[in-house]
């Protein structure tokens, strides 16, 4: 790449002030990485504080052929926000205003550097909050959860970022700015804001974001299971979808994270414990209560060793202390893991992790499942020790097995963590060259010039068929971190 | 894991981390870039900016183990601005050592920075030679006392000269703590309980506590033997460290630490009662400071358990609920290393409700460092005070009229952040509300 | 080869969209069919219309030239129903109807209400992306589908997403396809997220005196703690339209409730409580099925037909100057009805006239910009859902350029390169 950086830096310096251009190569370094293994250089960054500056910067890098990635708090999990082909990367994170709440409609604008969490807290006085709650949501930004389409323990019931957002300004690579819905909940032409949504910053750099958003419920009732068989488990899951109930939150945890939870932080799960359920339900009073009664008699069916409910915040937060610590206590068990995110159809838990014990058995590799059940999304995290010579190949070899089983079973290379990096060489076990061929076209119809974001999402591969390039495929993939 | 080396040339030895101070290798691994700290990190909330961040600056300490980068000033300039509060610690679900790893590099850098500035002199000094020793301490002090007593201080002030002349000066000026009119003196001495006795605590006097705020030090003392503790002052004890190693000077924060866990440990005592949350802290990661010294870090490890914070330590005693009544509307604002370092955050609120009388409002943003940060404060005046001024603002919309904490320097920073903006509030140390129901109980 | 496909029962004639009649109209019965008849229709550079039931077939402009008329319905499989995971996929060409009833032997349904679903489609429902009374609680056509197949135009069939809740795996090209008007490729399959059918449902029919009451009311349930499965308002001509009779004149609010026992009996409790408090002059009850269903058919079914229908978008809050505005536009001999979703802030307009002949074409462009002036002061937006081809002509029934236009032709030349899909009919020309 020719690059005239000692005519780009004061160009961008002069429209976002000399503060917010990096350029020294030893502070490029903490802009090399986002919450995945991947790692990349950026040629400068940029913290643009509105639109015009973001469209401003677009235009001087679109003139120069450098690439463009946007980065929010560079929390993802899949490499979205690395820079591959290094570039100009638009960190956005001075661009935190909630913008406007209007209560009334339950709608609000915000900047796309509005910490997910912020969102709430700052609306919850008029009890209101913001559906979408990825576990990384004290840190992570709303526009990340716009590129990666984020979903959370919770999106059983609510959907996942795209069901929650009503329009989106944008900035195209030719620098114009417009905006794609808008604030009510239908406009006329294609979905382009369905489109963007979930793109991974690969067609336009989203510059304001417009939410719905929900009230909060009246009550929330948090049942907790424990059972000696994980089938029991997985089962009952079933069993509690097929029943016709849907609640907020079905999480699960296998024997591997019950006792590495247990201590961490000492939840108190009985003896001999092989899977916990942990359901969440809320809604009207009188709704939380049957349907907690439904979900408790569904589990009853498949025998439990104990149920627990809590309703008082203090005692629902207990219930979720073993949930919400055990991956930090996996490393109770293994100095390393890799996370594996797929999704499986619901009806086919029991067998998916089935087979991962099995593969687990005949490899020697712990597995420790931690799964969003009631969405089939499956945590499947492969213990390990880089110190080990082999492991880590064998691990990722692991990795790429539990994804290739959760496609055959009908099920998807990623539930909600995106394919980025990490996955694009994976996407040919779902998508033949003509599905890929069609996703591909829509940055040209974005006319992106393929300056946003370059190589990812799809295979970089010369074949993209030939899926027996795994090998090097696995190379990508690597241990994520929080789910 | 190295990746091509930075530049053509090799990175020069001293640009490197090396010796036994080094952050751990282990540790610094352990982070996997989440980035759950972001947004606990005060300098990160300022500037949005990842080279502020715990986990940028855990990023530059990568790259210089692996000889990616020096030890740049650009590089130290991000391991500075580090306030040290350890936020990130709380928020942090894998468990990265972040203090450690930053006490570590600091000490790296100290061994790299050129000497010579002014400023780095003056802090040498101040913290080699005044802080370990009372005595000197002290002079220093009285003559700080006469400077403010003599009225020359509120001239100095309105003339702004000093600020003309010597801007750094100037911040120093402002933020010298206000000094009290008695001291707090550890002589060996011991005061007897209340009633039965309890238990036997030795008290950790400190260097600067004891002399800025000696009427709340013997409060302090009040509040334990009237919870029936029998409270000794050991003689020969000194300063914990914890500006020595928050700084780089490790060797002498060990020096120091040596000393401390043979004068408390002949005291035959059941706890070491401190009230300053920056010494606490400290003390209790004893073991880790002399992990590798043969002969101390088994005594170490004995001594950091006996270590407790006041605030701590009347809550599992437990503290005698006060009957009297103090009519007051009060907040808390979390001490760093009370609540991050020590992870104590209920037992302050726990002795506050206990009250009567008085309104407790909880502070917005409560675990937001206010920017104290020992001596950065004054080292980093500017970023120090652009954090003060977003804890002003969170503290105005409280309506409180007394601000509560649990460390000398964020006493002082407080103090400071009020008078600047004319609030009619005071900030005072939990346990001197503690003690005034107390006194109060006697007097009614 | 293409006249292989051609039923012979086919009336031409009924095939024709806005008096352009086809070059021929043909109704594959298997994948491969559809896919040659796409590819070669495109080979040969002639139009493609695509149609389910016909019941919409009307929205859209004109067609640009003729082609032919893709006849969905015999692709009608239900592709996959996967009960215990609550998902379903189903050719484009079956019957809403048909779906229904196979979902709800296992207690579940589609959140998609389409009108007159003894004819209308899956595939077409999505393409038209007008989401029904549903969309209260259950979101917007777009926000059911999880996976989609699709013909491009250059008769190869593509796939997006998948057949699980959740999935980000790619760009989720069915975007594109729901609410694009078949402008882009023919919808082939779709899967979709399912709704458990709720224990025991009611319906409360409330009745105002003034427009006013029937918005609070409205507003006040939106931000209650109580979630209709739908909340539908709408005046007396529409309610004489419907055939529904609600005990007073007025404007009507109906809400639909459903839960277990109790959990429907709070909802019905606080929405009886609300209508009080916003002084109902009755307060009743409605059967549920027949209700809702004369609502999801009203300005589409033989009785209700208007010579114009609009659907007018604002805000929640603006719908009742949206209705304001709609009964303001009306013209002399012309009657006027509408049906409000207040929670999303959708308004359905219907002109009729009071002739056999119908309301002059000049009549109804008066009354279409009149009545955008005034939805565009609130900021809103109206598109004409069903007009005389002869207003077409005049007006652009999407209401002039959306916002991303551009970008939307932009797809068009990269998708549908030969102009071959639906040419002319969607927003912009396109």
């Amino acid at each position: 790449m020719t690059l005239d950086m000692n005519s780009i830096i004061p160009q961008l310096q002069a429209v976002v002030g000399a503060e917010y251009v990096i350029h020294k190569p030893e502070d490029l370094i903490v802009f090399e990485y986002d919450g995945s293994v991947d790692r990349a250089l950026p040629t400068v960054v940029a913290l643009p504080d509105s639109a015009e500056q973001v469209s401003e910067c677009v235009k001087i890098a679109e003139r120069s052929g450098l690439p463009i990635v946007a980065r929010g708090a560079g929390t993802g999990l899949s490499g979205g926000a690395v820079a591959e082909h290094g570039g100009l990367v638009l960190a956005m994170t001075r661009m935190t205003r909630i913008l406007e709440v209007d209560v009334e409609n339950r709608v609000a604008i915000v900047e796309p550097g509005v910490v997910n969490l912020h969102l709430s807290e700052q609306v919850s006085k008029h009890g209101l909050y913001f559906a979408p709650d990825p576990s990384s949501q004290r840190a992570c930004t709303i526009g990340g959860n716009v590129a990666e389409n984020s979903g959370g323990p919770h999106c059983l019931a609510y959907g996942v970022t795209t069901n929650h957002v009503l329009g989106l300004e944008v900035v195209y690579a030719d620098g114009g700015i417009e905006w794609v819905g808008g604030i009510h909940r239908e406009s006329p032409g294609f979905d382009l804001r369905g489109i963007i949504i979930g793109s991974e910053g690969t067609l336009a750099i989203v510059t304001k974001i417009a939410v719905r958003l929900l009230r909060q419920p009246e009550a929330v009732k948090t049942l907790l299971a424990v059972f000696s068989e994980l089938d029991d488990a997985s089962a009952a899951v079933s069993g509690i979808i097929g029943a016709g109930i849907v609640p907020a939150a079905i999480e699960m945890m296998d024997e591997l994270c019950i006792s590495a939870a247990e201590a961490a932080v000492h939840a108190g799960y009985p003896e001999g414990a092989g899977a916990v359920l942990l359901v969440e339900v809320d809604g009207l009073a009188e709704a939380v209560e049957e349907e907690v009664a439904a979900v408790e008699e569904v589990c009853n069916l498949y025998d439990p060793l104990e149920i627990r409910t809590a309703t008082d915040p203090v005692e629902r937060e207990k219930l979720w202390s073993g949930r919400k610590g055990v991956l930090g206590a996996l490393g109770r068990l293994a100095p390393n893991y890799l996370l594996v995110d797929g999704t499986v159809p619901r009806t086919r838990l029991v067998e998916t992790l089935s087979r991962i014990k099995g593969i687990s058995e005949r490899t020697g590799y712990p597995i420790a499942n931690l799964l969003h059940a009631g969405d089939g999304n499956l945590h499947p995290s492969v213990l390990f020790d880089e110190r080990k010579p082999g492991d880590t190949e064998a691990a990722l070899k692991i990795g790429g097995e539990i994804l290739e089983l959760c496609v055959e079973v009908g099920g998807v290379l990623s539930g909600e963590h995106g394919i980025g990096l990490e996955k694009q060489e994976y996407m040919p076990l779902m998508f033949t060259d003509a599905d890929m061929d069609v996703m591909a076209r829509l940055r040209p119809s974005f006319s992106t010039n393929n300056i946003f974001n370059p190589g990812k999402i799809f295979p970089t591969g010369a074949s993209c068929s030939d899926i027996r390039q795994m090998a090097a495929a696995i190379q990508r993939a690597g241990p994520g971190a929080y789910v | 894991m190295v990746e091509a080396k930075h530049g053509e040339a090799r990175i020069a030895p001293d640009f490197l981390f090396s010796g036994p101070d080094a952050p751990e290798e282990s540790d610094l691994y352990k982070c996997v870039h989440c980035g759950f700290c972001l947004q606990a990190c005060p300098t990160y909330l300022e500037t949005g900016l990842e080279t502020e961040s715990p986990r940028g600056r855990i990023a530059l300490m990568k790259a210089v183990n692996e000889e990616r980068i020096g030890m740049t000033d650009s590089v130290i300039r991000h391991w500075d601005l580090c306030i040290q509060c350890r936020a990130c610690e709380v928020a942090c679900p894998s468990g990265v050592p972040y203090g450690s790893l930053i006490e570590a590099t600091m000490a790296q850098v100290e061994r790299r920075r050129k000497p010579g500035a002014l400023a780095r002199f003056a802090e040498n000094v101040s913290l080699n030679h005044v802080l370990p020793h009372q005595g000197r301490l002290k002079l220093l002090m009285s003559a700080a006392k006469a400077y403010q007593r003599s009225g020359a201080q509120s001239l100095v002030r309105k003339s702004g000269v000093l600020r003309r002349l010597a801007p750094s000066l100037a911040d120093m000026e402002a933020s010298m703590p206000r000094v009290s009119s008695t001291y707090f003196s550890a002589k060996g001495q011991t005061v007897e309980a209340e009633g039965e006795a309890r238990a036997r605590a030795a008290i950790l006097s400190g260097c600067v506590m004891p002399l800025v705020n000696g009427p709340e030090m013997d409060a302090v003392v009040r509040v334990l033997a009237r919870n029936g503790c029998e409270v000794v002052a050991p003689e020969r004890q000194v300063c914990c460290g914890a500006i020595h190693s928050h700084v780089g000077y490790l060797d002498a924060a060990r020096k120091m630490a040596r000393r401390n866990i043979d004068v408390f440990s002949e005291a035959g005592v059941d706890a070491v009662v401190v009230a300053s949350a920056g010494c606490g802290s400290r003390m209790k990661e004893y073991a880790h400071l002399l992990r590798d010294d043969p002969q101390y870090s088994e005594k170490a490890r004995r001594f950091s358990d006996m270590v407790k914070d006041i605030h701590e330590f009347l809550v599992e005693l437990p503290f005698v609920p006060p009957r009297a009544a103090l009519d007051c509307r009060v907040t808390y604002q979390d001490s760093c290393h009370l609540a991050n370092a020590q992870r104590i955050t209920s037992a302050p609120r726990r002795i506050l409700d206990s009250i009567p009388g008085m309104e407790f409002v909880e502070l917005p943003n409560a675990g937001r460092c206010c920017g104290a940060g020992g001596t950065y404060t004054i080292t980093e005046r500017e970023f120090s005070l652009r954090v003060l001024n977003s804890k002003m603002d969170d503290f105005e919309t409280t309506g409180a009229d007394v601000l509560t904490t649990a460390n000398p320097g964020c006493l002082m920073q407080l103090q400071y952040g009020i008078a600047e903006r004319g609030l009619p509030a005071q900030v005072k140390y939990v346990t001197d509300l503690l003690d005034e129901a107390y006194r109060r109980e006697r007097s009614g | 080869m293409i006249t292989r496909h051609l039923r012979t029962r086919d009336d031409l004639a009924s095939s024709t969209i806005d008096g352009v009649e086809p070059i021929s109209a043909v109704a594959p019965s298997s994948e491969d069919e559809l896919r040659e008849v796409v590819g070669a229709a495109d080979g040969e550079r002639l139009a493609l219309y695509p149609r389910g039931g016909g019941t919409r077939i009307g929205l859209g402009g004109i067609p640009a030239r003729p082609g032919i008329v893709v006849d969905m319905t015999r692709l009608n499989r239900v592709a996959a129903h996967n009960a215990g995971d609550l998902t379903a996929t189903f050719q484009a060409g079956a019957n809403m109807r048909m779906v229904a009833e196979t979902l709800a032997q296992q207690g579940q349904m589609l959140a998609l209400d389409s009108p007159l679903p003894a004819r209308s489609t899956i595939g077409g429902t999505l393409a038209t992306g007008l989401s029904g009374a549903l969309k209260w609680h259950m979101g917007h056509a777009r926000d059911t589908v999880i996976g989609m197949r699709v013909v491009q135009p250059n008769g190869s069939v593509t796939k997006s997403g998948g057949q699980v809740v959740k999935n980000v795996s790619g760009y989720d090209m069915s975007r594109l396809h729901i609410g694009g008007l078949g402008s882009l490729g023919v919808i082939l399959e779709a899967s979709f997220k399912l709704t458990p059918i709720p224990m025991y449902e009611r319906t409360i029919l409330a009745s105002f005196d003034s427009l006013e009451g029937a918005m609070d009311v409205s507003m006040s349930v939106f931000n209650s703690h109580v979630m209709p499965l739908a909340l539908a308002s709408f005046g007396d001509s529409t309610a004489r339209l419907m055939d529904v009779d609600p005990a007073r004149p007025g404007s009507h609010v109906a809400f639909r409730l459903g839960g277990r026992p109790r959990t429907l009996d709070r909802q019905v409790d606080d929405v009886v409580k609300a209508c009080r408090e916003a002084r109902a002059a009755h307060i009743g009850e409605s059967p549920t099925p027949r209700l809702w269903r004369a609502i999801s058919d009203f300005g589409w079914d033989a009785d209700s037909l208007p010579d114009l229908g609009m659907r007018i978008t604002a805000l929640p809050s603006q719908t009742g100057d949206v209705i304001a505005a709609v009964e303001g536009c009306a013209a002399p001999d012309m009657e006027v009805a509408w049906l409000a979703h207040p929670g999303f802030g959708t308004v359905e307009g219907a002109w009729l006239g009071a002739s056999s002949e119908g309301a002059s074409a000049e009549d109804l462009i008066d009354i279409i910009s009149e009545a955008r002036r005034r939805v565009l002061t609130l900021g809103g937006w109206a598109i004409v859902l069903r007009c005389p081809t002869e207003v077409k002509r005049r007006v652009d029934v999407w209401g002039g350029e959306p916002r991303g236009s551009s970008v939307m032709r932009e797809l068009k030349a990269q998708y549908d390169p030969n102009d071959t899909m639906n040419p002319g009919r969607y927003v912009g020309g396109i």
